[in-house]
Order: C-alpha cells, then sequence, then structure tokens
C-alpha cells in the first residue's frame, strides 16, 4: 500500500474532529482498513488521498455518534499543551480547545477541513457528503459558538 | 476560507497548527492492513490475537499474555521462552464487534474506578467468555489488566489469567474485546485491576457457545489447581517501555537466591513484587542483598491467604553504587510470590 504519506495527515485531521487521540487512532486504523480492502480499484484511480480523506472524515463523523448510541463512557479526551515555555500560548490553546469541543462534529469536520487544511467549500462538501451552502451553515455556526465560548461575540 | 475576525483566526490557526503538529502515534505508524482480516479496530485486532493464540495454542497464550508483563521480547518466566510470533487473526474472531450467536450477558455493562471485582458468574460447560472493555486514566503510565479466575476458567488458560490491558491501548485509554474458546464450565470471577484509583472503565462479559478446549498437560508455569483461592501473586505491572530489565517476572515459592545480575552505576534500581500465601499469618516477602549495589533488604508488603490474590508492592531502590548484585527473596515455604526488576 503506498498511503503511508496519508496517514499523519488523515490521523491529525481525525483528531481535529474528534478530539481524542485513541478514537482518532481507531478512525485511521479504519479508514486504512477499507482502503486495503478496495485497493484493487482505488489503486487505478488518482484520487486516492481524497477518497481517504472522505472515508476518514464520514467515519468521525458517524463515530461518536455509534459510541454514544452504544451508551460507551466519555472517554479521556486528548489534551494540548501549548507551547512550552509560553504559558499565554498554552492557555490560550486550552481555552480554545475547551470551546472548540462544544462544536458538533460535523462543525468541526468543516472547519478543520476549510480553515485547517484549506479545503474549499465544494471541496469540503465532497469530502462530508453535503453541499457547499450546508458546510458553510457548519463553519458560521462554529466559529459563532467559538466566539461566544471565548468571549468575543 | 471562511470570513474569521484577526483575534479568532490567529487563535483557530494556533489551535489547529497545534493538532497538526501531534506526532503520530507509534501503533499507527506500525500499522500493517495487510494483516488485518477485518475492519476491527487494531486494538480489537491485538485483543483477538490473544484470543486465536488461546485457541490455537496455550504456549502461545502464555508467551503473549506474559509479553505484557515485561515488554515485547522478554523471555516468559521459569526460563521458557514464550514464542513470538504472532499467529494470523480469523475473521470469526474480528467480527466487527457483533456478538456470536447464542452469546448471553453473564455481566451486564458495568462502570467503575479503581480495581474492583466484579460479582461471581458461572460459564457453562463449552461456553466461551466474549469479553468487551474500555478504560481511560490520566495517568499515562497507568496499566491495567483484566484477570479471569476461579474453575470456570477455561483450563487451557491455567486456573488463572490476566489480561493486560496496556498493549491494546493508547496511553490514556483502552479498548478491546477479549475473546476465549470454551472450557470446562463452572464459576467464573472477572476482576478488573487498575494501579490508578483514577482509571475509569466500563467492561461487559458474555459467554457464547463454543468448541471446549481439553488440555492433558497444564502449562508448566500455571498455579496448581490445589492453590487455595485461584489466583497467583501479581505485580503492579510490567516494566516500563525502555527499561532495563534485570530480573524478567519469576514466580517463586518460599526463599530463593535469584540470579545475579549487573546493575549500571546511579541507575535507580526498581523491585517490583507480589505475593500470597497458603496460610492467614500474614507471612512477609523480603528482597535482600549484601552486594554494594543494594546493601540492605525491603519488605515487599505481607501476603495473606486467600482467593482474591496477592497485591503487588515495590518501588525505586539500590544505592547507586552499582556492580555486580544478587537478590534473595525472603519468605516462608507458604508464600508464592513474583518479582520483576529493572532499572528505572
Amino acid at each position: 500500500m503506498t498511503v503511508g504519506s496519508d496517514t499523519g495527515r488523515l490521523f491529525t485531521l481525525a483528531l481535529s474532529i474528534l478530539r481524542d487521540e485513541g478514537e482518532a487512532q481507531d478512525a485511521v486504523q479504519e479508514t486504512l482498513v477499507r482502503a486495503w480492502r478496495s485497493w484493487d480499484s482505488l489503486s487505478r484511480t488518482d484520487h486516492v488521498s481524497r477518497w481517504l480523506t472522505r472515508v476518514c472524515v464520514n467515519y468521525c463523523i458517524s463515530r461518536r455518534r455509534y459510541l454514544r448510541s452504544r451508551g460507551w463512557p466519555l472517554l479521556q479526551m486528548s489534551e494540548l499543551a501549548g507551547s512550552p515555555g509560553d504559558p499565554s500560548s498554552s492557555a490560550q490553546i486550552v481555552d480554545m480547545d475547551r470551546a472548540y469541543r462544544r462544536l458538533s462534529l460535523k462543525q468541526r469536520a468543516a472547519i478543520a477541513l476549510t480553515y485547517g487544511y484549506g479545503y474549499t467549500d465544494d471541496e469540503s462538501a465532497a469530502l462530508m457528503g453535503c453541499r457547499p451552502g450546508t458546510v458553510r451553515t457548519h463553519v458560521a455556526r462554529g466559529l459563532a459558538t467559538l466566539r461566544k465560548e471565548l468571549g468575543d461575540a | 476560507m471562511p470570513d474569521v475576525d484577526s483575534r479568532l483566526d490567529r487563535r483557530l490557526r494556533s489551535f489547529l497548527n497545534e493538532i497538526k503538529a501531534q506526532p503520530l502515534p507509534q501503533q499507527l505508524a506500525d500499522f500493517k492492513p495487510a494483516t488485518v482480516r477485518s475492519g476491527r479496530k487494531v486494538l480489537n485486532l491485538l485483543a483477538g490475537t490473544v484470543a486465536v493464540a488461546v485457541i490455537a495454542a496455550t504456549v502461545m497464550v502464555f508467551a503473549i499474555e506474559l509479553n505484557g508483563h515485561h515488554g515485547a521480547g522478554s523471555p516468559a518466566p521459569g526460563g521458557k521462552s514464550g514464542a513470538t510470533s504472532t499467529p494470523k487473526p480469523t475473521p470469526s474472531i474480528l467480527a466487527d464487534s457483533s456478538l456470536p450467536t447464542g452469546a448471553k450477558v453473564l455481566i451486564p455493562q458495568t462502570y467503575g474506578t479503581g480495581t474492583e471485582t466484579l460479582p461471581t458468574v458461572t460459564l457453562g460447560p463449552n461456553e466461551g467468555i466474549w469479553i468487551e472493555y474500555r478504560c481511560s486514566s490520566n495517568d499515562s503510565t497507568s496499566f491495567s489488566s483484566v484477570v479471569l479466575s476461579g474453575h470456570g476458567v477455561p483450563e487451557f488458560l491455567g486456573p488463572d489469567f490476566r489480561f493486560w490491558l496496556h498493549q491494546f491501548s493508547t496511553p490514556n485509554r483502552c479498548s478491546g474485546t477479549l475473546v476465549t474458546d470454551g472450557g470446562q464450565g463452572g464459576p467464573l470471577s472477572v476482576r478488573f485491576i487498575a494501579d490508578r484509583p483514577s482509571v475509569t472503565w466500563m467492561i461487559v462479559v458474555y459467554e457464547y457457545p463454543s468448541r471446549a478446549i481439553a488440555v492433558s498437560n497444564p502449562p508448566p508455569s500455571s498455579t496448581p489447581p490445589s492453590f487455595p483461592g485461584s489466583t497467583p501473586p501479581f505485580l503492579d505491572g510490567p516494566a516500563p517501555a525502555g527499561a532495563r530489565v534485570l530480573i524478567h517476572v519469576t514466580y517463586g515459592t518460599g526463599s530463593e537466591t535469584l540470579p545475579t545480575v549487573t546493575v549500571a552505576r546511579h541507575m535507580p534500581l526498581v523491585v517490583e513484587g507480589g505475593c500470597i500465601s497458603t496460610t492467614a499469618s500474614g507471612d512477609t516477602l523480603t528482597i535482600a542483598s549484601g552486594d554494594p549495589a543494594f546493601n540492605g533488604s525491603i519488605g515487599m508488603g505481607r501476603c495473606y491467604y486467600g482467593s482474591s490474590g496477592g497485591g503487588g508492592g515495590g518501588g525505586a531502590v539500590g544505592s547507586g553504587a552499582g556492580g555486580r548484585l544478587t537478590l534473595r527473596v525472603e519468605a516462608g515455604p507458604s508464600v508464592r510470590w513474583v518479582i520483576l526488576v529493572y532499572e528505572g
């Protein structure tokens, strides 16, 4: 398989959506397993990275729903420490992390894709399996929540 | 790019960059989908591997299970070199979280914190055990394990079976499925052991119709069935990754002199021990040596009769002088013990 270079990107993307390192690992593993299963057809295309991203994003969005439906307990979330030696930076990141966790998974996915990874609305929509307008709505509502949670409103 | 004010823009960018800078966990770096036969999480695949090993060969079970005691590549106790090859998981074990036909709940979904013994249940003959677990901890060094004990534990697992969860975990959490084949049936006690009271967990235990595996000769390192209770002495946990193990997990009874090892200068020496006794008098377990590297003795705690297993204990000891070291375990003849020594 030649998807090794995508693994790190998929992991941080999943982590930005799920905010749970273990779940992010699971998401990447599941994505790679699905890729392996479909490799005969997938390897003949030129959009492997996009395919992987789409599978990973959709797994992330559905994963937490699955866990909640199974009644799993909320687990220890991944924490970001911020830059060492910069307490103000650390505090800001912790605040942002707390606010970010208030967002829905789709809002996180939309923000991560468009804002963190530079995908266009159209591209993000294709990855999330929705319309571009829906992506814009998720982003706008997510940012509004962040402003409110961070006291920037 | 969405319309974001500059302050939020800066903070959000910094936050997402922090996430993007997270290193790829080793588990993912090592992940090889080509070895996978099902979509089940790799954490569960590893658990499934144990289960398959259970079904395939008792020796393999012990090799893998004991691997969890002291890190990959370490030999199994008692001089038995553990098989280290990993059997391929099979689809029947790795079916995506769907329970096998005929599965019945033995212990319903139970939440807990720290170490806890669940109510004893009765496992039917030829019924396999299917355990789903999850745990989380604030402490990345925390180790947890699930112990199966009682006469209902399938014989091929030995009369007690400890399953370390940390190998199937990220630093702060674990999840997975432990599956065994069936055995003779009988009372089964499931104990979740956490080395931190703050560890939270969830567990659910099923039994399911399975073939029974008969064992003609119990594995040499298993506890004799005649031993009081059914649980061996426990350690607090395996040696941490990267630690140089001087004396691998070793089980014994009564007083015994351990093999001589060489300790590096100024290196903390960690001795972990656990014990259990056939008497109720509370025998002690002491580790002693007159060598400069140690020079003294430490009490590892009292060892009580019981079916609940022996507690682990230990900590950093040693003089820092380094050099050759011969430790002696001092305990009454009724004391069974386990010890692990490493430079930490």
